[in-house]
């Protein structure tokens, strides 16, 4: 029987797809109401132009602009959708972790804006390649990542950092202000850990647990 | 009518702004709650187009908080967001009819601009 109020049934990675998803989709329809209007403006510039006020070309240049500016933006939001989208192909192959943090963190940008949190990442100073399921830990670490923004307060920073060891990357999640009302992850999150061999580390205080992704996970032994 | 436009998005609400004026319509914009609530001291408005989704508080809390100093005011929700929690949120606080989603056409917003101040909906 469905569990409705832990939600323990419910897949973590297809939850953080919904998430970033709705995220991204609210990105390009404002994107494209930007589009909109300015076009639309552009049509009434035109409009009065024909009752005889004159056109100004450096106001509809920019206009043009402004349009060309949202368009890109759209493009590099579908872009990231593709991007996660793609990281589906295929449940196990072998990933340069940077990679996968890069996009991960991309897909957090507008949950961290909106929190008025600043979200960075250190880059990995050797670069290490995992044999996983990427789309598993995208999501993964994008949902420690969400709770790590919505626990710190508006104004702080999060940080992803990740360092190679003998057992595999490990990634800490550094808040400041420290990380407050911390939720605990939710066994169905814990066992997508536990499926990708990753392990959930002490953490410090007023932070959120480490982990440690492995070289090669389970399932790529599969 | 006077309108008050708040949204995150500031090349969003400048050009429906001026889109309005051209259409002899009177606007102020804000992209924070912070400059709306300014607005608001400044000048009467009698609707405020609210994004639902912006950093800080969320158009929904502002709408309460806007409408306890000014009662009269009415209120749009124009939205990107579109969660059926938003959705259903925003309608209990401002009607059915209030709630658009982005994009939207200027002549579907006025609209429900002259619909909200003439038939008092929007509340």
């Amino acid at each position: 029987m469905m569990d409705g109020a832990s939600h323990s049934y419910r897949d973590p990675c297809l939850a953080f797809f919904g998430v970033v998803i709705a995220a991204m989709t609210h990105e390009l329809k404002n994107s494209l109401a930007i589009i909109r209007e300015n076009a639309g403006l552009m049509d009434d510039f035109a409009e009065a132009s024909r009752e005889g006020i004159p056109l100004d070309p450096a106001r509809l240049e920019q206009l043009a602009e402004r349009i060309r500016d949202h368009v890109a933006r759209a493009v590099g939001v579908t872009q990231r959708m593709s991007e996660l989208a793609h990281r589906t192909d295929n449940p196990c192959s072998s990933v340069e972790v940077s990679d996968l943090l890069q996009v991960t963190v991309a897909l957090l940008g507008r949950a961290a804006y909106l929190r008025g949190v600043t979200l960075e990442r250190t880059p990995l100073v050797t670069p290490a390649k995992i044999e996983t399921d990427p789309f598993a830990v995208v999501a993964l670490v994008g949902t420690c990542l969400g709770r790590a923004i919505s626990g710190t307060a508006e104004g702080g920073s999060v940080l992803l950092a990740a360092s190679s060891t003998a057992d595999g990357v490990r990634l800490e999640i550094e808040c400041a202000p420290a990380w407050t009302s911390p939720e605990t992850n939710s066994p169905a999150e814990t066992a997508l850990a536990v499926s990708l061999g990753a392990r959930i580390l002490e953490s410090n205080e007023g932070h959120p647990p480490a982990l440690l992704l492995p070289l090669s996970a389970p399932i790529a032994e599969d | 009518m006077r309108i008050l436009l708040v949204d995150d998005e500031e090349e969003l609400v400048s050009t429906l702004s001026e889109r309005l004026a051209l259409r002899g319509i009177p606007s102020d914009w804000a992209t924070t709650v912070e400059a709306a609530r300014m607005k608001v001291k400044e000048k009467t408005y009698d609707l405020a187009v609210l994004d639902i989704q912006m950093p800080g508080i969320d158009g929904i809390t502002l709408k309460r908080e806007l409408e306890g100093d000014y009662p009269d005011m009415k209120f749009i929700f124009l939205t990107g967001h579109g969660s059926e929690e938003d959705y259903h949120a925003a309608i209990a606080e401002a009607g059915k009819e209030c709630y658009l989603i982005k994009p939207v056409g200027i002549d579907t917003l006025l609209r429900k601009m002259r619909e909200a101040l003439q038939l008092g909906d929007c509340r």
